[in-house]
């Protein structure tokens, strides 16, 4: 009945290592890929052959841009991670839209509980190979698996709703499926509801709204966001959506759903009151899905438990991705998911074989259109409430949808919220990733914009000081010019002759052409009785070493190059 | 007062004015030089002006300006030098330079090449050349070091500039012409990419040609400090990326996520020009822009708009045009190679290279960085971009050189490899030096510096006692720009005449001269070229039928004002060459043996000396607009001195404040491969993450003492822009008259 396929060719040499990898998302696709690029360019001390399961139908996906599909702004066709053709001429064997349903392991042999460790080819002598029992009743022989199951969108239980059979118009979203049932409901929805006030649900909505459904969030916590931002950064978060026409409730949720004839058609809130809605979308996270790894025994919390090496209970097993309970934590991100799959690879092909996974600060960014939001590490820190050693600064502007918070100890950045700026996002992402120092002055953290450097500029030439450049290519400062005018050179080719301002790129020509009007100006005005002198007199150097600041006096812009090539 | 009217080339006229073009950049400006009588020092100078030409269109930077000083320096060297240990001397003179003829200075050369060849092979000598010799001598070296040294050991400074670019190009057309189009077809485009250049710097009279993209907010610069070419792009409405050092291949790909998701990309050019567009595709799926943001520092939002922008100006979505270019701050990484291929998926995926108005190109650096890279000075590679270990190129080029094609050597080493391996078991143990300044330009220059101790003999050729000159056994005086003739291939690919203006001061002798004597002596006489002249018809001919082929260009044809850029094949149909040359490749087909494009997916990772605690700064490297290269010509002007006289590390002012370094304070900056000193210099344009230093000076006070020789795989380009450094105010210098051990001479 049950075909026993071995997932890889019986290694009597011991030379090949049998991996079956359970799934594939985007952990797994990742793994699959750090495998084969470790066996093509020669850092694989170790053979490896793959096996990757999948039960959706697709080859791996971009999970991360399913909101920004719902949002209409990219493509399915742009969500592929992996192309299945492409695996199998790299001697991967891909099964998609197949589950696996059973896995038989053999018991641990004392001494083999290294994961894959530093014994290649051991495994003969080590244990029995484990089977992986699949939906199709194909049985695959591995010498190690990886469960990179995921996780599964959490359903609440609500009156009125049946979470093994959805009605229509309600709809989790975790997969494509969901994301194209989202987006072909969307078209006739009238009012939409997102239960969930973390990033999906923010990014649903707005989603949604850019297709021009009106919908309201819902979030049971006190504010959107909540695991990720303090009050003043969900108020703000708020604020912001309404703006984009997203209303959202707060310590609020739904208390029953109502559904008619197997469609919805309304829900009501916590509150008691009862709004008409004909698309519910869930956003109430996700449970890592551990049923095959607990039914095999290995330990579970709420993921399946693994070590810094990302092995299970069991030695011949690993776990990465959403599904993996790493010192207590389940990160449901893809960041972490990624560095696993690295870790893992290294492991297997024997690349690193004592490489061992260390959790990065966890970035969470949210993608909507008109809207910045960033919450990277400790970014719960009440500002007056610190301990000894952490610092918190922040910027809150709330009319503009603006909200900046830096956590700081020592002298890096541990945390930090911005909302509504996108440079401060990106420069304190960075420097709590890379563990830059911070600025002495940590007001520099929460409004970068401020530290900006600024250029010399040369199209305001009379409000600038001598020592300023005017003319880069040739060095030429308005000191210069102002000196060679003096000393008789009044058009701009012969203030060209005499500095070679202008005679590079040619773009300064105006700003010598507006040197040179606001000094015949000048010399037409009767000059201060401190002023150097009249033409033909050379102007002594300015005892500030900055210059004066020249007073602003309009001018007739000359054309570029016209000065020089005239 | 520069614009000098459009006229047929001057230059026949003895002591009148000639033209020619500017000795530095591969910008190439053309100027005319007026000869000025001989002066007391014995040498004759020019005055320089800037002279109407499509690509500088009559303007020069103040090198240009000033390039007639170098002819004068106080230091030209007018005579060989041999150390005098090698003459026999004994106590301090056995280790100084010593004035010496010619015929002494070439019999110990070729006595040492004999003896040390019959000792350890023909590979026990070495030859290093440089991107700034004329098309005819880096053709001449070539076949010095294939067909006379009969060594597999050539390579040359090109290799520090070009490589990563050259690789990604060859690896994606089919062939590398750094712009594939005239440089003046920017002046059409609504926007431009500018990727790790600083163009407003480092090639001033170009900047004209981004007019146009600028005003119309188009110009987008990635770089992670704001440059004046940033500022440019700022100030017109246009973007500046300031990325964290060492991710330019990240947020070019979070672009190129943009485009394709997005629903931008041309795809009827995809499926018409490219092959691989499913897996660039699949790539690129990793890369969205908040995740590019975390690596690279640049907002999300910042990467969409420059998709927006590039995609608008895109000819498929009713753009007049748009490009991406790439400079040395993308292509000078341990992963060069991928950015640029990663720049042109990106420009293939808007529908641009092979496209007029469009295009994907890179700016060349050194002078005759392009024509410099194609006839035979790099290690794997003969005449007209020949592979070396092509039979049927070997073939072709041993014909023209009158030798065995058994008797070429195969490929050789890249220039780091080369350079570790001098001196060691293996490795080669007399390096000859033509047009390269490496103990300042090479990274890592105290390992150089170490190598070139250990050879039996390294002999420079130099106009000038340069770092490098000062380190040989044999120095050789050649001469300098406005003294010899010759051509040179601009960044557009198009060839220029470079003619003399006046003659080289006595004692100095051309090195085409001197390598046929030594030729001579090796007992190999009649394969070298004795003139300029001679030699470009030897890679014409060298070249027919080859990549980069010059067969149809002639001195004549470009003395009559002709603008040819290659490939410019010969008509043997026709008594004389008749092909117009192409300023545009690809517009009929990649040079593909199918045609299309080939796409390459690539991934990002970080630089190969990531901040650690013990190093937590980016440095970056790069120039400034007075000095050129290793400065051993810049240095010597003293125009350019004042403006620029001393090595400085720019420091963002709160850094310096967390260092306590006040501005003015020598700074000791310290990184794995060693330690250098400069002055603290403030600025805000710097990211408070990051120091910058520019490359041009020698000594304690040289950037590359610190720079990483971590290589591309691909292309062996060192990883000069990026590395991890620790900063610290420098101790207080030893008292008066304790030696200073590691001063090198300036």
């Amino acid at each position: 009945m049950s075909a026993t396929t071995p997932a890889g060719p019986p290694a009597a040499d011991g030379a090949v290592l049998r991996v079956v990898v359970v799934g594939h998302g985007m952990a797994a696709s990742r793994l699959v890929d750090e495998v084969v690029a470790r066996s093509a360019d020669g850092r694989a001390t170790r053979r490896v052959r793959l096996t990757v399961v999948g039960d959706e139908p697709y080859g791996a996906y971009n999970r991360v841009l399913l909101s920004e599909v719902v949002a209409g702004k990219v493509e399915v066709a742009a969500l592929a991670l992996s192309d299945g053709d492409e695996l199998r001429r790299a001697g991967v064997d891909v099964r998609d839209g197949v589950r696996a349903i059973g896995l038989d392991l053999p018991a641990p042999v004392a001494g083999a509980g290294d994961g894959v460790g530093t014994r290649a080819g051991t495994r003969a002598g080590a244990a029995a190979p484990a089977t992986v029992l699949l939906s199709d009743g194909t049985r695959l022989v591995a010498d190690r698996v990886v469960l990179a199951t995921g996780a599964a969108a959490h359903v609440p239980a609500l009156p009125g709703l049946d979470p093994e059979h959805l009605p229509a118009g309600v709809h989790a979203l975790r997969t494509l499926d969901d994301c194209r049932e989202i987006v072909a409901a969307s078209t006739n929805a009238r009012h939409a509801l997102v239960l969930g006030g973390g990033v999906l649900g923010v990014e649903a909505g707005r989603g949604l709204v850019g297709r021009g459904v009106p919908t309201t969030v819902v979030s049971t916590g006190p504010h959107l966001v909540d695991r990720q931002l303090d009050a003043a950064g969900g108020a703000v978060l708020a604020r912001a959506l309404r703006r984009l026409g997203l209303p959202s409730l707060a310590s609020s949720g739904v208390a029953a759903v109502d559904v008619r004839a197997g469609r919805l058609v309304g829900v009501r809130l916590a509150d008691g009151t009862d709004r008409p809605v004909d698309l519910l979308v869930l956003s109430c996270g996700v449970r890592p899905r551990t049923a095959l790894a607990a039914a095999a025994g290995l330990a579970c919390r709420r993921g399946v438990v693994v070590d810094d090496a990302l092995v299970t209970s069991h030695p011949a097993v690993l776990a990465v991705g959403d599904c993996a309970e790493h010192r207590g934590a389940v990160p449901g991100l893809v960041a972490p998911a990624w560095d696993q799959a690295r870790v893992v690879a290294d492991r297997l092909t024997g690349a690193r074989p004592d490489a061992t996974y260390v959790p990065q600060t966890a970035v969470l960014r949210v993608k909507a259109a008109g809207l910045d939001v960033a919450a990277v590490g400790e970014t719960l820190v009440d500002p007056l409430e610190a301990d000894e050693g952490t610092e918190v600064v922040q910027l809150l502007d709330a009319a503009h949808g603006r909200y900046v918070k830096a956590v700081v100890r020592g002298d890096r950045v541990v945390g930090a919220v911005s909302i509504g700026d996108p440079r401060a996002a990106a420069e304190l992402t960075v420097l709590v990733d890379r563990g830059t120092p911070a600025p002495l002055d940590r007001a520099v953290l929460v409004l970068p914009g401020a530290r900006r450097g600024t250029a010399e500029r040369a199209d305001d030439p009379t409000r600038i000081p001598d020592r300023a450049t005017i003319c880069r290519c040739n060095g030429v400062t308005k000191g210069a010019i102002v000196r060679v005018w003096r000393g008789g050179a009044r058009t701009v080719p012969e203030i060209a002759t005499a500095t070679r301002a202008t005679t590079g790129c040619g773009t300064c020509a105006d700003a010598v052409g507006g040197i040179a009007d606001w000094l015949a100006r000048q010399a037409s005005d009767p000059p201060p009785a401190d002023a150097p002198g009249a033409a033909g007199a050379v102007a002594p150097p300015p005892a500030d070493p900055a210059g004066p600041a020249t007073p602003a006096v309009p001018h007739e812009p000359v054309s570029p190059l016209e000065g020089a090539l005239r | 007062m520069s614009a000098a009217p459009v006229h047929a080339p001057r230059g026949a006229a003895p002591g009148g004015p000639v033209d020619t073009h500017c000795p530095y950049c591969a910008l190439q400006c053309a100027t005319t030089l007026t000869p000025e009588p001989v002066g007391a020092d014995g040498v004759a100078g020019v005055g320089v002006a800037g002279r109407a030409f499509p690509t500088n269109r009559g303007g020069l930077c103040q090198k240009g300006w000033t390039a007639g000083a170098v002819l004068r320096a106080g230091d030209r060297l007018t005579a060989p030098l041999v150390r005098g240990r090698h003459l026999g001397r004994t106590g301090a003179a056995a280790d100084a330079l010593e004035p010496t003829s010619w015929d002494t200075a070439l019999d110990l050369v070729a006595g040492t090449v004999r003896r040390v060849q019959a000792e350890s092979g023909p590979d026990a000598v070495a030859v290093f050349g440089g991107g700034g010799l004329t098309n005819e001598k880096a053709y001449a070296l070539g076949a010095l070091a294939r067909a006379v040294l009969r060594t597999s050991r050539i390579d040359y400074n090109g290799r520090f500039c070009m490589s990563s670019a050259a690789a990604a190009g060859n690896r994606a057309f089919g062939l590398d012409r750094g712009l594939p189009f005239p440089l003046t077809d920017l002046g059409g485009a609504d926007a431009v990419l500018l990727v790790g250049s600083n163009l407003a710097e480092t090639m001033p009279p170009a900047q004209a040609h981004l007019a146009r993209a600028v005003a119309r907010g188009g110009l987008v610069v990635v770089d992670p400090r704001r440059t004046p070419t940033a500022a440019l792009a700022e100030d017109g409405g246009g973007l500046h990326l300031q990325n964290v050092p060492g991710t330019d291949l990240a947020l070019v790909l979070g672009i190129a996520h943009v485009v394709l998701a997005e629903g931008l990309a041309d795809e009827e050019y995809l499926a018409a020009r490219t092959t691989g567009a499913d897996a660039l595709r699949r790539s690129l799926a990793a890369w969205w822009p908040e995740r590019t943001e975390r690596v690279t520092g640049v907002p999300a939002s910042l990467v969409r708009a420059a998709a927006l922008r590039l995609a608008a100006a895109s000819p498929h979505r009713g753009g007049a045009g748009a490009y991406v270019l790439t400079g040395r701050g993308a292509e000078q990484h341990a992963k060069g190679t991928d950015t640029v291929t990663a720049c042109i998926n990106l420009a293939l995926a808007l529908g641009l290279p092979g496209v007029a108005g469009s295009g994907w190109g890179c700016i060349t650096g050194q002078g005759n960085g392009q024509g410099g890279r194609e006839h035979g000075q790099k290690s794997d590679q003969l005449p007209g971009y020949r592979k070396i270990d092509d039979p049927a190129a070997r073939a072709h080029v041993a014909a023209v050189w009158g030798v065995d094609p058994d008797e070429l050597p195969g490929p050789g080493l890249p220039a780091v490899q080369l350079l570790r391996s001098l001196g060691r078991p293996g490795g080669s143990r007399v390096l000859l030096v033509h047009g390269s300044n490496l103990v300042v330009s090479a990274p890592r220059s105290g390992d150089v510096v170490e190598r070139l101790g250990a050879l039996d003999l390294l002999v420079v050729a130099d106009l000038v006692p340069s770092e490098t000159a000062l380190l040989a056994d044999v120095v050789l005086p050649v001469p300098q720009w406005a003294e010899e003739e010759g051509t040179m291939t601009s960044l557009e690919g198009r060839v220029l005449r470079r003619r003399r203006a006046v003659p080289p001061p006595a004692g100095v002798r051309d090195e085409l001269e001197v390598w046929a004597d030594l030729a001579e002596r090796l007992g190999r006489p009649g394969i070298l070229p004795r003139t300029a002249a001679e030699a470009f018809d030897g890679l014409r001919r060298a070249s027919a039928g080859g990549t980069a082929d010059y067969s149809g260009i002639t001195w004549d044809r470009l003395d009559a004002g002709e603008a040819l850029h290659w490939p410019c094949p010969d008509d043997p149909a026709s008594a004389a060459p008749t092909h117009p040359g192409t300023p545009r490749t690809f517009l009929d087909g990649f040079a593909t043996p199918d045609g299309r494009a080939r796409i390459v997916p690539v991934d990002h990772r970080p630089p190969a000396d990531d901040l650690r605690p013990d190093a937590p700064l980016h440095l970056v490297t790069g120039r400034v607009l007075q000095h050129y290269q290793s400065g051993a010509q810049t240095r010597r002007v003293a125009e350019l001195v004042a403006a620029h006289p001393a090595p400085f590390v720019e420091l963002h002012p709160d850094l310096a404040a967390r260092l306590e370094i006040d501005e003015g304070a020598d700074v000791e900056l310290t990184t794995a491969r060693g330690t250098a000193r400069a002055v603290a210099r403030f600025s805000g344009t710097a990211r408070p993450d990051t120091v910058f230093m520019a490359f041009h000076w020698a000594g304690e006070g040289s950037v590359n003492r610190l720079t990483n020789d971590a290589l591309d795989p691909v292309s062996s380009m060192p990883e000069f822009k990026v590395c991890a450094v620790s900063v610290r105010l420098a101790p207080p210098r030893p008292a008066a008259g304790t030696p200073v051990l590691e001063e090198v001479p300036a």
